[in-house]
């Protein structure tokens, strides 16, 4: 097995930026630097997406899935989606909030009540409409400024997986 | 010697399936499932010995639907119906329909549902019985002009309430006059949408409460036992979060005190079976009626833990006609326990509802005075039409302190991965000092959640790390290639990785 593996990479994570170096300094020995901190990482492999981690003499019991954007982890009960994308395509999507947006439904549920009306203001994560899904009473936010272009459906109206809540711009 | 029911029919789905199944098959009868289209995989299903089809998964068309349970009842030929909670549990058209087919409903007779099931008629009742309500009104407001005269009598802050109401639904605090009457109409709306009933009446509101309840069981003899209390305070959105027993807010004579007027309601109704009393205390420890649940509660395992009985085989004994084998002197709460209720819910997007298929689960099974009471497993998909409660996880300890280190330890082994979870939202509280020391009350999470949430730094860079090592297996083997339009097959990919990981 060589050692002396180096390796650089980039991540995102909640729109943040994270290098890392990782160096094989001997078998299953791995020098990791992240920011300005140095931690010492061996790695069992338990299953296709469970990783045994040790940092530190720390253990990490990690679930892990590969996608082509990137990574989602799982470590203890939290959950984190990395991504590998290039900061030209993190300015690409900061470009296109500004365009409109449809809010569609996850999941049937009945509209309680509609806070907005079409033509209001609507800032980044005030709510909109509240949904009742799985019993419980749910705020829809809106996820970016701008204006209430369109609201699908009206208050006491069932809406389906998939429709139409409303269009924000 | 009473007869014992031979096969009990269990109107219900989920955890609580699960719970009456495990204790119909240590008591030797044989549980009756039913179950959804949807639920057909259901693991109260699978552990149920019998299990009948109900209909499609809108609750109306199965768990809802009188006449298909009495169906099946008479199907499997059951002699009696466990409800759980929810569903069909405080329905007491039910309860007269199994009455009338000759089936026993396992909880209270039709009469006593009836009166806690209109909250200014029960108001009405312990008023007579001498039993402490909240100040407020003890009829239906008839008007706007009666609503304006009451609410200066009661004065303010004042919350109106729906009088068929429970879960926060068709309820409104109003802390000033100006809100009373656009607080009243959108109270009254709310109160006829989820109730099919717009009455409204008013109570005072008490400030920095505590919701504590007393479970209490009583047979057909006159026997009735209180089992203590639980503090149920900390709740988001009037929906209990975390309980634990004992109250780290009570005193011994509160405590005692609440004992006996929760024993003086059940005797007020003629109550049989398991109820429980909620109470609403003030910050003086003067407490007051709220409502009566009754039913067996989600709860309910927590008292089980401290007393070492078991709720579920006494709802059934005493149903069948036993009497209580224990008296009030008999009953001493040993150690202190704790609930989390999990469930699927992501916490960090305003707990929205998350179904879908548990991919990876690890329940904290081993060690001692750990108990998860789930309803779930591994490959099981979560379905949409029904509560999304998970699992409870429950831990006794001879000490507060004990039972809460022996939460978290629990908490850190349990897994469940594939959808999100409120699994990671319970270390925040169970850390937090004024949780440890006990001191809080039903404002505990609203305030909980403007604070900025600390943790998961750590975690933070153990999931970088974690995908940084995946990339560097990747690229040390030098066999990937940057996702091209024809990506290679999944199971080939992961094989590959997992050989390298292996090699690493």
């Amino acid at each position: 097995m060589p050692t002396g593996f180096k390796m650089n990479i980039s991540f995102w994570l909640d729109k943040e930026e994270f290098r890392l170096n990782l160096e094989e300094e001997r078998e299953n020995n791995i020098q990791v630097t992240l920011g300005s901190k140095k931690y010492l990482v061996s790695v069992e492999s338990l299953s296709t997406n469970e990783l045994l981690l040790n940092i530190d003499g720390k253990i990490y019991d990690i679930i892990i899935d590969c996608n082509s954007s990137g990574f989602s982890v799982y470590v203890n009960g939290r959950f984190f989606k990395i991504e590998k994308k290039s900061a030209s395509q993190i300015l690409g999507t900061q470009k296109t909030k500004h365009k409109k947006r449809d809010i569609k439904s996850s999941m049937p549920g009945r509209i309680v009540e509609i806070l907005l009306q079409e033509g209001d203001e609507v800032k980044e994560g005030q709510a909109v409409l509240v949904l009742q899904a799985m019993k419980m009473e749910n705020e829809i936010k809106s996820p970016q400024s701008g204006v209430i272009k369109k609201i699908g459906p009206k208050a006491g109206e069932h809406v389906e997986s998939g429709s139409l809540l409303f269009s924000v711009e | 010697m009473t007869k014992m029911f031979k096969k009990i029919l269990i109107a219900n789905r989920g955890e609580i399936a699960v719970r009456v199944i495990r204790t119909c098959r240590e008591m030797g009868i044989t549980p009756v499932a039913v179950y959804s289209e949807v639920d057909r995989k259901a693991l109260h299903v699978r552990l149920a010995e019998e299990a009948y089809i109900l209909g499609p998964a809108k609750p109306y068309q199965s768990y809802l639907n009188l006449d298909k349970i009495i169906e099946v009842a008479k199907r499997a030929k059951v002699s009696a119906i466990h409800p759980g909670y929810g569903f069909l549990a405080e329905n007491s058209d039910f309860v007269k329909r199994c009455e009338k087919e000759g089936f026993v409903f396992i909880g209270p007779p039709s009469e006593p549902m009836e009166i806690m099931g209109n909250k200014t008629y029960s108001r009405q009742k312990m008023v007579k019985a001498k039993v402490p309500i909240i100040p407020g009104t003890l009829e239906p407001l008839k008007d706007e002009k009666d609503l304006g005269q009451k609410a200066q009598k009661v004065g303010y802050p004042l919350l109106l309430k729906a009088s068929a109401g429970g879960g926060g639904k068709g309820m409104r605090l109003v802390k000033e006059k100006e809100e009373l009457l656009s607080s009243f109409r959108m109270a009254q709306s709310e109160a006829q949408s989820s109730f099919g009933d717009p009455s409204i009446y008013i109570e005072k509101y008490i400030e920095e409460p505590h919701h504590i309840e007393i479970q209490i069981l009583a047979d057909n003899f006159g026997n009735i036992v209180s089992l203590g209390e639980r503090e149920c305070s900390i709740q988001r959105r009037y929906q209990k979060v975390l309980e634990e027993t004992p109250s780290p807010f009570l005193d011994e004579g509160t405590r005692r005190e609440m004992g006996q007027i929760a024993v003086k309601v059940a005797a007020a109704v003629k109550y049989r079976n398991a109820g429980t009393v909620e109470f609403v205390v003030d910050r003086e420890k003067k407490f007051y009626f709220l409502e009566m649940n009754t039913r067996l509660q989600v709860e309910h395992p927590i008292t089980e833990m401290v007393t070492g009985i078991d709720l579920v085989k006494w709802q059934i004994e005493i149903a069948a006609g036993s009497s209580l084998s224990f008296s009030q002197e008999d009953i001493k709460p040993k150690g202190f326990s704790l609930e989390c209720r999990i469930y699927a819910e992501d916490p960090d997007n305003n707990f929205m509802p998350s179904p879908g298929r548990i991919v990876h689960l690890r329940s904290p099974g081993g060690g001692l005075g750990v108990r998860d009471d789930n309803g779930v497993y591994e490959g099981y998909e979560v379905p949409l039409e029904y509560d999304p409660l998970l699992s409870k996880l429950i831990t006794w300890g001879m000490t507060r302190p004990e039972a809460i280190h022996r939460m978290l330890r629990a908490l850190s082994e349990y897994q469940i991965y594939g959808i999100k979870t409120t699994l990671p939202f319970f270390k925040r509280i169970l850390v937090h000092p004024r949780f440890f020391k006990g001191n809080y009350n039903t404002h505990f999470i609203s305030e909980l959640e403007k604070e900025e949430d600390g943790g998961g730094d750590e975690e933070k860079v153990a999931a970088l790390i974690a995908a940084g090592i995946r990339d560097y297996a990747e690229s040390k083997a030098g066999t990937f290639s940057p996702p091209s339009k024809q990506r290679e097959s999944n199971w080939k990919f992961q094989g590959r990785l997992r050989n390298l990981a292996n090699r690493l």
